[in-house]
This record gives structure tokens, C-alpha cells and sequence, in this order.
């Protein structure tokens, strides 16, 4: 199974499931991670960690260790040039 | 409006609205646009959250709103959030709940926004949504239908652009005509067809964004956008290289504004306070009254003024990154330098800050949403060197530390590395500090570190100016009166008991035992100082400097000097160097002229350099109480500046921990931690120093 701490720079992949059930897991849900949405990987600080994610439209900062509980399905591919179009059910263009 | 003409013959009490919504949506700039200055800012019973009420009359109507701290979710994990959350459900002590709820839901970010949106609705309360940051979104393409997410919502939504007041009055109409909302449609439904063999935990989130993606289908509608400019910014900002620098450049201008662009101001200050103390002493007969307000209320008064011009500037850069966005990226930024001692990026700029100064630092660890967190930046702040020990630092360093090459490094000297090693040293034991805090007082499942990555916006001018009043005037109505307070009492300490026959004394044993010295004495320059401090207390001021130093050696903070002098020995100080100590107390920045006066030079501007100068030849010149032993050696020196590196003798720092963790727990037990940290360090120094022939 691969984590979003895997997900190369630049791509999109979609979220098969958080782990865990401490706040912080709670809080990633809470802010739109959830189980078939589409998140993408925008870059990392200059020291490697955070990570910057794009998530259903607008910009959120987690850190590796954190990004490991998200488990997401193989690369989607790269981000989708809709400005914040990542839910699943909207079809990717291209 | 009939309604509200009818509601004000019916109840003369103030419609409460509480307006809340994600961190980021625009609502301090809708507060300000609905309700202007806030009437009221205190604090929740029991907790440090910031408690903000602004009182407007819309349709013959007051009305009380209530700006709630910004929050995710009704499932509070912080106390901020848990305070937003306990208010409205009317639970919290001696407060109902609120008549009306305002969520501010933001246009560019409808589908995270509608997460809370959407738990608050289902509260029931009468709820108004104001839809700000209609024009950001417009410039990202984004448009949304406001009538259609209305009808989909069961409850008002109204477009506003706040800093243009635009939609304002529509708004204030809406508030008061709101009624409870009808359930949203398909909600319930959504949350029950959640699978599950999700945990618990993640079904309520399944199901909301379920119903949400739902909602804004048709509602929102997005244009093709290759790059929005948020694309563009992050590029440049968050780069590997370019960020760093921008990031440099930037911290760089936030500390040399509170660092060097305060001073002209705090001198301007300290000139005014000086200016109306001479009026006082023009106008009191000299006495113990005179003395109470001149040096006790007019210094008091002064000493927290001084401290404005460096929070108002910390203040004005904080409101100014967080308003463009900026802040959450520094915080993004700095991050990892920070996880290892166990706090996060947002603890840098309060410690960063705390170089400067610690009170502005240990006021801007209010961006730091995460109580834990926030806590331990206060505690680690007054370890940073302060400006105000720099003078300690600088005098030490010209006067006892030789002034030779490094390893045959003409520009690399013994002065400057340590003076470098003193600020690393602040640095090093606040790391060691945040280490085995984490792993003992502070224990407990890591904390959330989940930050949102605003989108880039202007700041308002109107917001950044009124955060600046707010930091400025909780500074001074909350922590200043008890500063102030504190300053009367240690004056008092520091000015009785007075008995003039024992200082008349004091001065003639003094003048005695530097003759006797002086007939003993082989080397020039000793001869030199000891015959100009005899000569000294021949002329009028020299004569009242030398009593005003009895006088400071014989009050009740002379006399704890003197008491601790056991304690203070292995550190290789003398009692009047345990006096100094005690004495700066009130703050740290005088502790050179408390120096001054103990060693009976009266008011010496130790920064000047002649003042300065006079100051080192009379320390040079000191010696153990009945011998030639010079009190100041290379070692002595050292471990002075270790000790006030390290040590917490900075009444105003404490007052405003205090006052910022509510709990004088926290004050106490920081003053207590820091003063052994620094007695133990200033002891290591001094041995080793002394071990290896200093």
C-alpha cells in the first residue's frame, strides 16, 4: 500500500483511506482528506518537510510523518489543470 | 423593516450574533466592516481565549457581535475552537446562547468552508452564511450561485465584500430577519449512507464532504485556469532557493524594525518620561512622596510605555503577513528546524522576536493556535538574548575580555566569539529546555500539525492597524497596570528602610578606606582610579552618588543582596555584585545603571562612552571588602554575563507571562527555572574560568 508521503512532487493521487484515530487524523478528515478525493502533491519546504498539498481547491501543509497515515491508491498522474478541480466525481479534464 | 420595529418595543435587550467561520475567510475585516471597533475585549472565564464584542444599531436594533476564534469543526481540539463550540450550544458559564449565528464562509474555498458551515447549521439556530472574498474567487475563476446555495443550505446566504462594505447592509437586514434553518436537504441521509466499516471517527467526514460535493454541483462553476496566481506566488515563495531568500530578506526587515527601528522611539519615550519627572520634582518638595512618584509611579509609567514601540511593530508585521498570507508560509518554511525540539514553525517568529525582546515575542505566541505549543514558545522566549542584556554583554566584554586574535585571525577576536557563544548559548539551553520539557512536563500524543496554506490576498489596512491597537492597548491595560503596580513595590524595596545616620556612616568608612588604600598601593593606574573615586566624593554629586549608594545597599533589596551573598560567593561575585543583581530586577535594561549606583557613581549612562568608561575604570578599581583582591576578573566577568544570559531578572517578561498563560504558576515557575539554570551556569563558568587560570 503506498502512502501520500510517497507520491512524487507534482502528482495527484487519490485517497484510499486515513489510519489512525487520534486528533490528528481526525483533523486531516475534517479538512477535506477523505476516502476517493483527489490530492496533490504541489512541493515541500526547502528542509524536505512539510509537504504542500493541493485538496479540493485550496492549499494545506502536513508533515511526512503525518502524510504516512494517508494511504492512497497508485498516482492518478499529474495535477489537474482545473484551478481546484480535485473532487472525484467531477471527471478530470484530459 | 417591521419585524425589528415591532422586536425593539418587545425586547430592549441587544440581539446577540455570534459570527464565526474557518480561520483565513475574511472575518475580522466583516467584524470591523459590521460592528467597527470592538466595544469590549477581555478574555473567556477560566481560559486565555480572546473574548471580542462590537455593539452597532441596525433598524433602531443594538446588536451585540460576538466574534468567536476561527475554528475547523464543532469537534473542538483546541480550547480556541472549544470555546467557539461551548458558546454556541449555550454552554458556557453565565453566557446564553447566542440570538443569531453569521458564518462567514469563504467564496474560494466553498467545500472545506461548508464542513463547520454545515455542523452549525444543523445546531439550529438562526443563522445568516455571509459569502466573503466574492472578488478573490472571481480572479480564480471561481463563481459561485449564491440564491441556489441559499435554497440548498435552508438558510440566507449573502455575497459581501467586506473591506468595500459591500452587501453589509443586506447582511445586518438578513441577521435580524433570520429564523432557524429548515434541516439541509439530503444531509442526514448522506451521513447515514456512509459505509460502515469506516471508523467511527472518519464517517462523520465521509458523509458531510458526500453531501457537500453534492451541494456545490451547479453552485459552483470554475473557469479553466492554467496557473492561478496563487500557483505563481507559492512557486517563488516556497522555492527551495528563492523562498529561503525571501524568507531571510523578510525576518530580516521584521527584526531590524523591532530591533533597531524601536530604539529612536523608545529613547523619544523615555525623553518624554524624563521630561515629566523634572516637571514633578519642579513642583514636590524633595522627600519620600516626591521620590514615590518620580521614581516609583513616573519610571513605573515609564518602563511599559517603552516596551509600545516594539510590540506596535512586532504587531504591525504579524497583521501584515497574516493578512497577504504570508505567515502560515514562514511557519511552512521554518518548520523543521523546529520539530526536533518538538514545536513547529509557527514558533519562530516569537523566537525570533524574543532576540529583540521578550515581551513583544511572548505576545505574538498568540498566532500559535495549539495551546502546547504556544505554552512552550513562551517558556523558551526569555532565554533568547534579549536587546536589553546586550549592554550587560557589551560592557563586560570592552572591559575584561582581552581584545586578542583568534587562532592568528586578525578580524576574528576573543570579544566578539564570546559574545557570539552567549547568544548561542540562550539558543542551546532553550533547545535542551524543549527537549526534556516534551518528554516530561509537556508529555502527551503528538499534537495536529495540520496548517492551512491561505490563498494570497492584500492586506487590509484597517485590520492591520486595529491588531496593532489591540496588541498595544491588552499590553497596556492588562499587563501594564501590573508592571506598573509591581515597579511602586519595588521601589519601595529598593528605597527603604532609610536611615540617613547609617548612610553618613557608610560614606565616611568609605572615604577612610580609600585613603588606606591608596597609601598602600604600588601600581599606577589603581593609584589613578582610586585617588579620582576619593576626589569623587569631595564634590557635590560625587557626595550624593555615594549616599544614594549607601542608601541602595542598606534598602531591603541591598540588604537580600547582602543575604545571599553565600549563595552568590562560588560564582566568584561579591555582595554588591549580588545587589545588582537583585536590583534589576524591575528590568534588565537598568541593570548597568544599578551598577552604577551601587558603586557610587549615581546615574551613569553606561551606554555613552564616556559613562561607559567611568563605569569600567570604578569596576576595575573594585576590590573584596577588606582586602586588594580584585572583585573583577576574566573569569568573574564571564560568569556574570552567563548568569544574566540565562537568568529571568526581568519583572515586566514575568507580569506578561503571566498575564498571556493566565496562571501565575507559569511566571513562577519560569523565574525559578531560569534562576538556577543561570546560577548553575554562571557557577560552572566561574569554576572552570578560575580551574584554568583566569
Amino acid at each position: 500500500m503506498t502512502s501520500l508521503k510517497e507520491v512524487a512532487i507534482g502528482s495527484t493521487a487519490k485517497v484510499e483511506l486515513i489510519t489512525g484515530s487520534d486528533p490528528t487524523s481526525e483533523r486531516l478528515l475534517e479538512m477535506g482528506i477523505t476516502p476517493g478525493v483527489l490530492v496533490t502533491v504541489i512541493g515541500a519546504a526547502p528542509l524536505g518537510c512539510p509537504l504542500e498539498l493541493e485538496v479540493r481547491g485550496y492549499r494545506l501543509s502536513i508533515r511526512r510523518s503525518d502524510a504516512a497515515r494517508v494511504a492512497v491508491f497508485p498516482s492518478v498522474g499529474p495535477r489537474s489543470t482545473w484551478a481546484g478541480a480535485t473532487s472525484v466525481r467531477r471527471p478530470l479534464p484530459r | 423593516m417591521n419585524v425589528t420595529a415591532a422586536g425593539v418595543a418587545e425586547s430592549p435587550l441587544p440581539l446577540t450574533v455570534a459570527l464565526l467561520g474557518n480561520p483565513n475567510t475574511g472575518k475580522s475585516t466583516l467584524f470591523s466592516a459590521l460592528a467597527g471597533m470592538p466595544t469590549r475585549v477581555g478574555n473567556y472565564p477560566g481560559v486565555t481565549v480572546e473574548e471580542k464584542v462590537g455593539r452597532f444599531v441596525h433598524a433602531g436594533r443594538p446588536i451585540d457581535l460576538i466574534d468567536l476564534p476561527g475554528t475547523y469543526s464543532l469537534a473542538p481540539k483546541s480550547p480556541d475552537e472549544k470555546v467557539a463550540v461551548d458558546l454556541l450550544r449555550g454552554r458556557l458559564a453565565g453566557m446564553p446562547a447566542p440570538d443569531r449565528v453569521v458564518i462567514v464562509v469563504d467564496a474560494t474555498n466553498l467545500e472545506r468552508n461548508l464542513y463547520l458551515a454545515s455542523q452549525v447549521i444543523e445546531i439550529g439556530l438562526p443563522t445568516v452564511i455571509a459569502l466573503t472574498l466574492g472578488d478573490a474567487a472571481a480572479d480564480r475563476g471561481i463563481e459561485v450561485d449564491a440564491a441556489e446555495l441559499s435554497r440548498r443550505l435552508g438558510c440566507e446566504v449573502v455575497p459581501v465584500v467586506a473591506p468595500r462594505r459591500q452587501g453589509i447592509p443586506r447582511l445586518a437586514d438578513a441577521i435580524l430577519a433570520a429564523l432557524p434553518p429548515r434541516q439541509p436537504e439530503g444531509l442526514a441521509a448522506a451521513l447515514a449512507a456512509v459505509d460502515p466499516a469506516q471508523p467511527p471517527t472518519a464517517r462523520e467526514a465521509i458523509g458531510r464532504y458526500a453531501w457537500i460535493e453534492r451541494v456545490i454541483e451547479g453552485v459552483v462553476r470554475r473557469r479553466l485556469v492554467a496557473r492561478t496566481i496563487d500557483d505563481r506566488i507559492d512557486a517563488v515563495v516556497t522555492h527551495r532557493v528563492w523562498g529561503t531568500v525571501l524568507f531571510a530578506l523578510t525576518m530580516l526587515a521584521v527584526f531590524t524594525s523591532i530591533f533597531w527601528l524601536s530604539a529612536p522611539l523608545m529613547e523619544g519615550i523615555s525623553f518624554g518620561v524624563d521630561a515629566v519627572a523634572e516637571v514633578v520634582v519642579g513642583l514636590l518638595p524633595e522627600g519620600a512622596v516626591r521620590s514615590l512618584i518620580v521614581d516609583g509611579v513616573i519610571a513605573g509609567a515609564g518602563s511599559v510605555v517603552v516596551f509600545v514601540p516594539q510590540i506596535a511593530l512586532l504587531f504591525f508585521w504579524i497583521a501584515l503577513l497574516e493578512g497577504c498570507g504570508y505567515l502560515s508560509r514562514a511557519a511552512f518554511l521554518m518548520d523543521r528546524l523546529l520539530v526536533g525540539v518538538g514545536l513547529s514553525g509557527k514558533s519562530f517568529i516569537p523566537l525570533l522576536s524574543s532576540f529583540a525582546c521578550a515581551i513583544p515575542g511572548i505576545m505574538a505566541a498568540r498566532t500559535i493556535e495549539n495551546p502546547r505549543d504556544r505554552l512552550l514558545t513562551i517558556l523558551l522566549a526569555p532565554l533568547m538574548s534579549c536587546s536589553a542584556r546586550l549592554p550587560v554583554y557589551l560592557l563586560m566584554c570592552s572591559a575584561f575580555v582581552p581584545n586578542v586574535p583568534l587562532a592568528g585571525i586578525p578580524w576574528l577576536r576573543l570579544p566578539a566569539l564570546v559574545l557570539a557563544s552567549l547568544y548561542a548559548l540562550g539558543v542551546i539551553v532553550a533547545a535542551l529546555a524543549a527537549f526534556v520539557l516534551t518528554r516530561t512536563v509537556f508529555r502527551g500524543p503528538p499534537q495536529p500539525f495540520v496548517m492551512e496554506l491561505p490563498g494570497w490576498r492584500w492586506p487590509q489596512p484597517r485590520i492591520v492597524l486595529e491588531r496593532v491597537r489591540e496588541a498595544t492597548w491588552s499590553f497596556l491595560s492588562g499587563a501594564g497596570t501590573t508592571i506598573l503596580a509591581m515597579s511602586v513595590v519595588l521601589w519601595a524595596l529598593s528605597h527603604y528602610p532609610r536611615d540617613e545616620a547609617a548612610v553618613e556612616a557608610e560614606v565616611a568608612s568609605e572615604r577612610t578606606n580609600l585613603r588606606a588604600r591608596l597609601e598602600g598601593e604600588a601600581d599606577e593606574a589603581t593609584v589613578a582610579d582610586l585617588a579620582a573615586a576619593l576626589e569623587a566624593l569631595d564634590t557635590p554629586e560625587g557626595l550624593d552618588a555615594a549616599r544614594r549608594g549607601a542608601a541602595q545597599r542598606r534598602s531591603f533589596l541591598g540588604l537580600a543582596g547582602r543575604f545571599i551573598e553565600p549563595v552568590v560567593r562560588p560564582l566568584g561575585w561579591d555582595w554588591r555584585l549580588g545587589c545588582a543583581a537583585i536590583a534589576s530586577f524591575p528590568a534588565r535594561e537598568v541593570v548597568l545603571g544599578t551598577l552604577g549606583v551601587i558603586y557610587n557613581l549615581g546615574d551613569v549612562d553606561a551606554g555613552s562612552e564616556e559613562g561607559g568608561t567611568v563605569l569600567v575604570r570604578r569596576l576595575r578599581s573594585a576590590t573584596w571588602d577588606g582586602s586588594r583582591r580584585r572583585v573583577f576578573t576574566l573569569p568573574v566577568a564571564l560568569s556574570i554575563m552567563v548568569f544574566f544570559a540565562l537568568c529571568a531578572q526581568c519583572a515586566s517578561t514575568l507580569v506578561v507571562i503571566g498575564r498571556e498563560t493566565g496562571s501565575w504558576v507559569w511566571p513562577l515557575a519560569s523565574f525559578s527555572a531560569m534562576t538556577v539554570l543561570a546560577w548553575l551556569g554562571a557557577l560552572v563558568t566561574y569554576q572552570v574560568g578560575t580551574f584554568l587560570g583566569g
